[in-house]
């Protein structure tokens, strides 16, 4: 033993240099990440800044364009538009959550899973089946007029038809969050509200609801800011907001000012909330894992086994089975879908390559911003998560324009490529892959990586051989996230895409649009397939994460 | 004895030049020694193990290991580079290793052969060596410390340092597991240092003592010198509990209400001075016709703590085995007789 | 302090995965014999005149299909580095401001000599392609033959209160119809006229397809669209009825709207691009936009079909020049429309 040790004495003095000098340091930084971090800083909050100087330049004409009355009245359409899908999602997300969560509804494992479908659905298509089921010359009015009615029974068209449509196809949002927040409760409390004597509704009332309030609150806030950004879903519903009078000045005017100066203004608005939501959500991720206690009281149906079965088919049907029937109804054959794949699998290579590009080169960075944040804590770390949380705030089509401003003007070389589009999919999902990484890198213990740095590893070696492995699941779940918004994105990829480099939701747009809807319907159920695989191997990752527990 | 660790005048700040959490440290550990850091919570033992880890960066002062500068206002050799062992606290134990490998992460500039050699002598040092196979979250909270001890040991550095290493296992395994790590560490020959809030453990374990408070070193000593003869009324205090009662200094002893006291530190007439008296010092019996009372007795199980009230209205602490007992509100007679006696001036100093 | 070979491998990765990106474009400076064509024709219109360019001359052709007035405002902000070689409007007008802007570059094909002054740039800078007529496109089952207003400014009578569709002014034919409207009534009439016609229910919509269908299905009883949609409406068995509108003596005359092509000053690809607009006159490429987009064919001597020839009903007159000076104020007076 001891002669072991006194080798080991001299390998150590032999090797090494003697003198290390102390590193300047930029803050808690060093030089090189603190370029890396301007660097995004950079990459990140440009076009915003770009948009306000924009906006700001547009003076007194752009002023009075807004004061000319559209805005406020633009403001109260979409604010209620915003509100109102809001609540349908609660309504829609809070039952299933706590029925998944804390009965004993048979299958519901597996409901948890379908449950996360509709978000590979985009709202848009959303819009598109149900406008044929409900819209003028929709399913429901066909059969009505059939059975000798006259006029029309429901008109999709309008604010009604926006609330549903995009409360329906975000309530997972909220299902997810409090879902979570309902799985790892801890049970003592309830326990603690029985003893003093309460059933199960008030519990529910006084202990459960008051718990889920922060996530609830969060998932409120995500869903409105959904709202308030969304473009093709409102466009096709015929919903006059914020995005689609942006876009309609953008095709109508010849200088961007005005829409700069709407643009501003909408992104005030987001920036605002989106404030609230951070707030609210703290470091809480979509995936919460219990604390190690005893698992929640589940409660026995009994008799209101079925209601609680008929509540889940409900949702899920409405938002998952029905609309994929009727885009299978509208695309008719099975040979149509075939006919628009091969024809059209240039822009399926499309989507699938400049989705893959923004994940990957999303997940470095937000590796990079999340260790950032979290090890090295500081004003500069803050401010970079600030800047990468922009992408949240900007709605797609702003955001396509604010690009298109600045690099036109400033970055020449890559406007008009293909490149501008992965940059509007990297800027607008970066927060996602973020919060994948910051979730996962909160679990892991930070001694690991100076247990590493004790035996002899640098801090790069450390984060490779310890901290990364460990994130690993956390980084991949990122990947996917940011994989399945570009995939799905349409409002920014519009404005951005260089000639006839279209993807696979710009030929939905322009599908219905020219009102061929067969082919709109294909196409859409092809998007559905690639969003769909990813979503479930997420949440196979998800337990596997637990594993490491 | 070769030093291994010297500080000298270490102090650190936190909140960019606000709260001092160490102010000019010095002591120096020589080679096979054992020593504890003891202290209150936010003392600064912790603070002062990461610094020597490498993990900080002093503000003053120069640290050296193996007689190696490592640390100063021009030099600074980070933690990967010092041949520091370290356990934390949590154990810091990486749960996507087994046990194998997470005590051959610190040997990977080692040749295969060796390698293997050196893990299985780590891993017998500890005992583990059937459990080399499982992961981390298979194994119990002591077994899990022995892994993080033996991947310490196992490249064989220049010191160990334990970061409160016993406070997250159960009571009863920790009085098992500090005899194990007392052995493996002498059995290894290894320098260490390590940090607790447990008297009792430091103790214990330690060759000596440093105790800290709120960011000074007030003493570091053997234990029983320390015990003994402590340099400050907090060092009194914090080992072991202590009374003190004020004395005049008249030639050859010192006067105070339980009597007189040899002057064993020669201090000048007429002085006044606080005695430190320990419970273990004091002595009751029952006696009606004695002056002091007993206030209140705590039953502790192999001895009973008696409160004693004394004609000044002063109040000390006795400590008496518990086969005898004696009721609250009798009169008891106090005798002392302690073999050390640690005068205070007002000004916490002893000389 | 960091392992300098893992930062490198990073940092290439990352470039290597930006140049990709960029490589990968389908459209970059490189291709030599791509013809970019900016369409605010729809492309069902435009895709088989476009695809028997592409047989006919062997040539590549990628088209960027958008709104008319958005593919003018990129042609502008892309001016320093012009992208597109070929620009075709649904309407004119456009084509005129931009030709001031001096964003257009001039050029005459031989089949010019053919097609009506008006329906053709006085300095070469576009060239009307075919065209689409303003109508009224009514529901048969709704409304009687003899009901069918004869004038835009019947529509104005109460009993059409809230049954009338037409396009946003995103649609440049809406645009432009709503200044002509402006240079025959002037200001004043034409905005009471107008907001009248808001006030009493016209319904504004997002496109042309959705006015013809919402009055073949029956939502609304009249359209105020272009002719090709009654053909379009036709073919998909719908019940409806057209009216080329203000046809009597004194009447104003349908407007009728001509698509224009022009080439972009800078085109990258002028010889290809003058050779795109000689075939787009040319007999077969006609034949194509008459025979499936049910456009009006400008070039004289063609056989229209089914469609209602030039020669055949009154047009209103006015020049491309005076609606593109009308454009400022028509957008003004009619905001969100």
């Amino acid at each position: 033993m001891r002669s072991g040790m006194a080798k080991g004495n001299m390998e150590r003095a032999a090797s090494g240099e003697t003198f290390v000098f102390r590193r300047p340091t930029i803050g808690v930084l060093t030089p090189v990440a603190a370029l890396g971090a301007a660097f995004i800083i950079l990459l990140t909050a440009s076009p915003l800044l770009n948009l306000f100087v924009a906006a700001l330049a547009a003076g007194s004409r752009g002023l009075s364009s807004l004061l000319s009355g559209s805005v406020p009245t633009l403001l109260a359409k979409t604010l209620l538009l915003a509100t109102l899908a809001t609540l349908w999602a609660l309504l829609l997300g809070v039952p299933p959550a706590w029925i998944l969560t804390r009965t004993d509804l048979p299958g519901r494992r597996l409901f948890r899973v379908l449950g996360l479908l509709p978000l590979a659905i985009p709202p848009y298509i959303g819009a598109l089946t149900y406008i044929t089921l409900l819209g003028p010359v929709g399913l429901v009015n066909t059969t009505y007029r059939a059975l000798g009615g006259t006029g029309q029974l429901v008109n999709i068209y309008g604010m009604w038809g926006g609330v549903l449509v995009l409360g329906l196809f975000t309530y997972p949002y909220i299902l997810l969050l409090a879902g979570s927040a309902l799985e790892s409760s801890n049970p003592a409390l309830e326990e603690a509200a029985r003893a003093a004597g309460y059933g199960p509704m008030g519990i529910f009332v006084r202990v459960t609801l008051p718990l889920l309030r922060p996530s609830l609150l969060a998932g409120s806030l995500l869903v409105f800011l959904y709202a308030l950004s969304d473009f093709a879903a409102v466009s096709f519903l015929r919903v006059t907001t914020f995005t689609t009078e942006i876009y309609h000045q953008l095709n109508t005017r010849f200088d961007q000012r005005g829409a700069s100066a709407l643009s501003a203004v909408l992104v005030l608005l987001t920036l605002l909330v989106l404030v609230a939501q951070r707030r609210s959500l703290g470091r809480r991720s979509f995936v919460q894992r219990r604390s190690g206690v005893k698992p929640p009281t589940v409660y026995p149906l009994g008799r209101w086994k079925v209601p609680a079965l008929i509540c889940t088919y409900l949702v899920l049907g409405g938002s998952v089975f029905l609309p994929i029937a009727l885009l299978l109804y509208q695309a008719g054959s099975a040979a149509t879908i075939f006919r628009t794949l091969a024809s059209g699998h240039r822009y399926l290579w499309n989507s699938l390559w400049t989705a893959a590009v923004a994940a990957t080169v999303a997940t470095v960075l937000a590796l990079f911003i999340a260790y950032l944040n979290d090890r090295r804590k500081g004003p500069v770390a803050l401010l970079l998560t600030a800047a990468t949380q922009l992408g949240y705030a900007i709605p797609g089509t702003v955001l396509g324009l604010s690009l298109i401003l600045l690099y036109n003007s400033y970055v020449p070389w890559i406007y008009g490529t293909a490149a501008m589009v992965v940059l509007g999919y990297l800027l607008r999902f970066l927060p996602q892959a973020v919060q994948g990484s910051a979730a996962a890198l909160s679990q892991v213990d930070p001694n690991l990586e100076e247990a590493a740095r004790g035996l002899g590893r640098s801090s790069w070696q450390a984060l490779r051989e310890v901290t990364i492995p460990l994130i690993r699941p956390g980084m991949v779940a990122g990947w996917m996230l940011v994989f399945i918004s570009s995939i799905k994105e349409l409002a920014a990829t519009l404005l951005l895409r260089p000639a006839g480099f279209d993807t696979l939701p710009v030929r939905i747009w322009i599908a219905t649009i020219e009102v061929d809807f067969a082919v709109a319907a294909s196409t859409s159920l092809i998007l559905i397939a690639t969003t769909a695989l990813p979503l479930f191997l997420i949440k196979r990752l998800d337990s596997g994460i637990s594993q490491l527990d | 004895m070769t030093e291994v660790i010297r500080l000298e005048g270490v102090s650190k700040r936190y909140g960019g030049g606000g709260i001092a959490a160490i102010q000019g440290i010095s002591l120096v550990v020589g080679k096979g020694e054992i020593v504890a850091l003891l202290g209150p919570s936010g003392c600064g033992k912790t603070t002062t193990l990461r610094l020597i880890a490498g993990f900080e960066v002093p503000d003053g002062g120069s640290i050296e290991i193996g007689g190696r500068i490592v640390a100063n206002e021009k030099i600074f050799v980070p933690a990967e580079r010092r041949g520091v062992g370290m356990v934390f606290q949590d154990y810091a134990l990486f749960p996507h290793l087994t046990a194998r490998e997470n005590v051959a992460f610190g040997l990977h500039n080692w040749d295969a052969k060796r390698r293997g050699k050196r893990i299985e002598e780590a891993l017998d040092l500890v005992g583990l060596s059937e459990l080399e196979g499982r992961y981390p979250y298979e194994l119990s909270g002591g077994q899990q410390q022995r892994v993080a001890l033996a991947r310490a040991l196992a490249p064989s550095p220049q010191v160990v340092l334990l970061d409160e290493p016993f406070s997250n296992l159960d009571a009863d395994m920790r009085a098992q597991m500090r005899q194990d790590v007392h052995r493996i560490l002498h059995q290894a020959d290894t320098t260490a240092i390590f940090v607790t809030h447990d008297q009792e453990e430091a103790f214990m374990i330690a060759d000596r003592v440093g105790v800290l408070n709120q960011g000074r070193l007030e003493q570091i000593d053997q234990p029983d010198v320390i015990y003994h003869t402590p340099a400050t009324r907090f060092v009194a205090r914090f080992v072991g509990s202590a009374d003190f009662i004020p004395g005049i200094v008249q030639g050859e002893g010192i006067v105070t209400e339980l009597g007189t006291f040899p002057n064993q530190q020669g201090l000048p007439s007429g002085q006044a001075v606080e005695v430190m008296i320990r419970p273990d010092d004091i002595e009751l019996v029952a006696d009606l016709a004695g002056e002091a009372t007993v206030v209140t007795r705590h039953f502790r199980g192999s001895d009973n703590l008696y409160c004693v009230q004394l004609p000044s209205g002063r109040t000390v602490h006795s400590s008496q085995g518990s086969t005898q007992i004696v009721e609250s509100g009798a009169r008891i007679a106090v005798k002392t007789d302690p073999t050390h006696v640690v005068c205070f001036y007002e000004d916490d100093t002893t000389r | 302090m960091a392992d300098r070979g893992t930062i490198g491998i990073t940092v290439i990765l990352l470039i290597l995965g930006w140049a990709s990106a960029i490589m990968l474009a389908p459209t970059t400076p490189a291709s030599a014999s791509e013809l970019v064509i900016y369409s605010g024709r729809k492309e069902s219109a435009i895709k088989p005149v476009v695809d028997l360019f592409e047989r006919k001359t062997g040539a590549k052709a990628v088209l960027k299909i958008g709104k008319t007035s958005g593919l003018a405002n990129e042609i502008l902000q892309e001016r320093q580095r012009p992208r597109a070689d070929i620009f075709i409007a649904t309407e004119a007008g456009v084509c005129e401001v931009l030709a001031r802007e001096g964003a257009l570059d001039s050029y005459t094909p031989a089949r010019a000599r053919v097609i009506p002054s008006e329906y053709k740039s006085s300095k070469g800078f576009w060239t009307g392609i075919s065209g689409r007529a303003r109508v009224i496109l009514y529901n048969t089952g709704l409304v009687k033959d003899e009901e069918v207003p004869s004038s835009v400014l019947d529509l104005a009578d109460p009993k059409w209160n809230g049954k009338i569709a037409i396009a946003r002014t995103l649609e440049r034919t809406t645009l432009s119809w709503l200044g002509a409207l402006v240079h025959v009534l002037g200001e004043a009439k034409a905005k009471a006229y107008i907001d009248g016609l808001l006030r009493k229910g016209l319904k504004v919509l997002p496109d042309n397809s959705d006015v013809w269908r919402g009055v073949g299905s029956g939502e609304f009883a009249l359209g105020l669209t272009n002719s090709p949609n009654y053909h379009l409406a036709l073919k998909a068995g719908l019940p409806v009825g057209v009216v080329y509108p203000d046809q009597g003596p004194s009447g104003m005359g349908s407007l009728v709207n001509p698509n224009a092509v022009a080439i972009v000053k800078g085109a990258r690809h002028l010889v290809l691009a003058r050779r795109f607009v000689d075939f787009i006159l040319s007999q077969e490429a006609q034949a194509i936009l008459v025979r499936h987009a049910f456009e009006i064919p400008l070039v004289s001597g063609m056989d229209a079909g089914e469609v209602r020839p030039l020669s055949s009903f009154k047009s209103l007159k006015i020049s491309q020049e005076r609606l593109a000076d009308l454009e400022e104020r028509t957008i003004r007076l009619f905001p969100g429309f």
